[in-house]
């Protein structure tokens, strides 16, 4: 970490919780968007994320994926506090987040950065990019020349060479070198968790690779943590640790992304793994794994939100909501059907391992 | 599926006659549905000139599915485009496109009027900027339909309710009503489908039709196309980005960079055994399940800028095995093998790839 600027200021906040304090833990994390309730409307409110747990290991990738509407990026946005969460807690290195003897928001949001989808909408097309790296950096207090200095080191870490790039425009670039304009832009807050909201979803496949090994290689130089948002399973695969299975605002499904890839438990994860194109013209999929939308988040099914496209669904799962249970090492997931206990015919009854 | 069984039956009397040509003797197989020969498109305004086709030659036949494959400004687009005659103004193409034994770019406008919809139809990326979003869905579909056959609203609003049925929209009356915002992505491209349907084209064009869609619903309308695409025999030119949805669906690939197709043939082979380096390189940037945590050998740099090409082969620039003759003149698009076409002086001289690359 030498290449980065010699303020203090911007050194890496101190890993305070050891090792095995988990980055960062979120417990209960709720957000309901009310919508009408106007002239002649019946207000209703969106359950958008309703009740989310989950932690995040240092050093490691946790990836959210789900279809659209299930969360993930207002998942995103309450960590990174652009939205105020209704309910929960979010604990950084063992620290509470915005309460009184924890850590300031202000401290936070340096700490934990983003980068968004859309590469270009979310450069200001009027500053070149040594201003756009430079301004997070600025806005602290940081001396304009250590800034540029900083902006300069940033860009050079993200492959974008400053003697060639510093002054350009965001429009001159190419929509790789725009991600990694962001990415540079996030790193130069020094932050120990980057949130990656499909951030290389829009990116051809190949600009797609480069982009995914220069993340690698930052998170091991600088010991960064991620938050991978993506609906690409096989990319969420390649670079997550852990991975999270979101459906209409809840976890169904946590755990090490090989036992999550490899043995999937919930119905809805196992439909979602085989939507993915078999890659092989001789081994064509005949029947969609999953078939229709996913239900509207507005006025969601009682008890378990999957079992309308599931096809184990039984009386249970309308009754009860499946909590969200351990089965094996490190996976937890959600679903009646595979926990002990739970009165689906094809839960064993009692104790013990299931499937 | 009414309007299947009718266009089935339609079909019926063509495709027999394809299938008896097909199995016994395909030595005299009917002519091309599509002939492209030569397609260059040039853009010219006062601020730009710059060629972004660089003479395309393809042809495709009743019931088979072309894709385009390849990054963003490689001319995929364009090129299906160009077959609709959909080009921005100041478009020069030359060449020439037979659809049918039609000359598209001969047509006047009020005759290219009448190809759009029962001759070719399109169905674009974004379903949501595709309909007006002050007409319901069903009224947009019958008024396609009147536009082009003598058909009264009744006649017309039913035909839009059964091609709805067909694209398996569920309660198909119901959502006659609904406006395009009033769907979800998915079912406003199964509309968007029913409405490129809904004249029988012969050839369907379909551009990134699923790139927008969960990898839920993505399968769900893949699944669709293939089906509908056999059931009404159309032929189908499907541009997509991803090589994954290109081996779910189609029979041939042509992939493009920058303005040319620098291989072509049969999905398997072009899977099995990629000739050109760019070919080979895009399958090495997929990210497949069985490579986690190993390094991803992306194409290094990015695709040349179309007003500043490389003088010679337009890979040449990111090619790992190019050879100091590749930045001397354009390779020829040269036949390696039955139906399957090179553009590169390595692959044409019968070296495989695994042979070049060190």
């Amino acid at each position: 970490m030498t290449i980065l600027s010699p303020q203090s200021d911007y050194d890496t906040a101190p890993d305070r919780g050891g090792p095995r304090q988990p980055m960062l833990i979120v417990q209960g994390l709720r957000k309901h968007f009310g919508i009408g309730g106007g002239f002649n409307g019946k207000a209703a409110v969106v359950r958008a994320v309703d009740g989310v747990s989950f932690d995040v290991p240092k050093n490691k990738t946790l990836g959210i994926v789900g279809e659209s509407g299930c969360g993930k990026s207002t998942t995103a946005k309450l960590l990174m506090q652009l939205i105020r969460a209704d309910e929960g807690e979010i604990i950084l290195d063992g620290d509470p987040v915005a309460m009184s003897r924890g850590v300031s928001l202000r401290d936070y949001r340096r700490s934990v950065q983003m980068v968004f989808q859309d590469s270009y909408a979310s450069l200001n097309p009027r500053l070149s990019l040594q201003d756009t790296v430079a301004f997070g950096p600025r806005a602290t207090g940081i001396p304009q020349a250590a800034a540029m200095r900083r902006a300069h080191d940033m860009l050079r870490r993200v492959g974008l060479a400053p003697e060639v790039f510093a002054s350009r425009l965001p429009h001159e670039l190419s929509g790789g070198q725009r991600q990694r304009v962001n990415i540079a832009r996030a790193l130069a807050m020094n932050p120990r968790v980057l949130i990656l909201d499909e951030a290389v979803s829009a990116l051809d496949k190949s600009v797609e690779a480069q982009v995914l090994n220069l993340l690698q290689d930052l998170k091991q130089e600088l010991g960064l943590t991620y938050l991978f948002i993506s609906h690409d399973l096989n990319v969420v695969r390649y670079i997550s640790d852990r991975v999270m299975v979101m459906y209409l605002g809840k976890v169904v499904e946590i755990g090490d992304v090989k036992d999550v890839f490899d043995h999937a438990l919930h119905p809805y994860t196992r439909g979602l793994l085989s939507s993915r194109p078999s890659m092989n013209p001789r081994q064509r999929r005949t029947e969609p794994p999953l078939s229709g939308d996913p239900p509207s988040p507005i006025d969601p099914p009682s008890g378990c939100r999957f079992r309308t496209r599931c096809s184990f669904a039984e009386t249970v799962c309308a009754e009860r909501e499946p909590p969200l249970a351990s089965l094996g090492l490190d996976q937890q997931v959600a679903c009646h059907a595979v926990t002990p206990g739970s009165g689906h015919t094809q839960a064993s009854a009692g104790e013990g391992a299931s499937q | 599926m009414t309007l299947a069984a009718t266009l089935a039956a339609q079909e019926s009397a063509q495709e027999s006659a394809q299938e008896s040509e097909q199995a016994p003797a395909p030595a005299v197989a009917p002519p091309p549905l599509v002939q492209v020969e030569n397609l260059r498109v040039r853009i010219k305004t006062p601020d730009v000139d710059v060629t972004l086709l660089h003479g395309l030659n393809f042809s495709l036949n009743q019931g088979e599915v072309l894709c385009l494959v390849g990054e963003s400004g490689s001319g995929k687009s364009i090129t299906v485009r160009s077959l609709l005659r959909l080009l921005p103004p100041g478009a020069i193409v030359e060449g020439s496109i037979i659809v049918d034994g039609i000359d598209i770019l001969a047509l006047k406008p009020a005759q290219l009027r009448a190809v759009r919809g029962p001759l070719i139809a399109i169905a674009f990326q974004e379903p949501a900027t595709s309909f007006d979003p002050a007409f319901t869905i069903g009224y947009q579909i019958a008024e396609t339909v009147r536009a082009h056959e003598q058909v009264s609203w009744a006649d017309a609003t039913r035909r839009a309710q059964d091609l709805l049925e067909l694209v398996q929209v569920p309660s198909a009356k119901r959502r006659l009503d609904a406006y395009p915002h009033e769907l979800s992505g998915g079912l406003r491209q199964r509309a968007m489908i029913a409405l490129a349907l809904s004249c029988r084209p012969k050839l369907l064009i379909a551009d990134e039709p699923t790139t927008a869609l969960d990898a839920t619903v993505q399968i769900q309308v893949l699944l669709l196309l293939r089906e509908l695409q056999r059931e009404l025999g159309m032929a189908t030119v499907f541009v997509t980005h991803d090589v994954g949805v290109a081996c779910e669906i189609a029979d041939q690939v042509a992939v493009m960079y920058s303005g040319r197709f620098v291989e072509m043939g049969p999905i398997e082979r072009i899977i099995d055994a990629p000739r050109h380096p760019y070919t080979a390189g895009l399958l090495g940037s997929v990210v497949t399940p069985d490579v986690p945590g190993a390094r991803l050998e992306p194409i290094p740099g990015a695709p040349p800028d179309p007003t500043a090409l490389p003088p010679g082969c337009s890979f040449e620039p990111r090619c790992r095995v190019a050879r100091p003759a590749c930045a001397q003149a354009m390779p020829a698009f040269t036949q390696i093998a039955p139906l399957h076409q090179v553009r590169c002086v390595l692959a044409a001289s019968g070296a495989a790839m695994g042979d070049i690359e060190k």
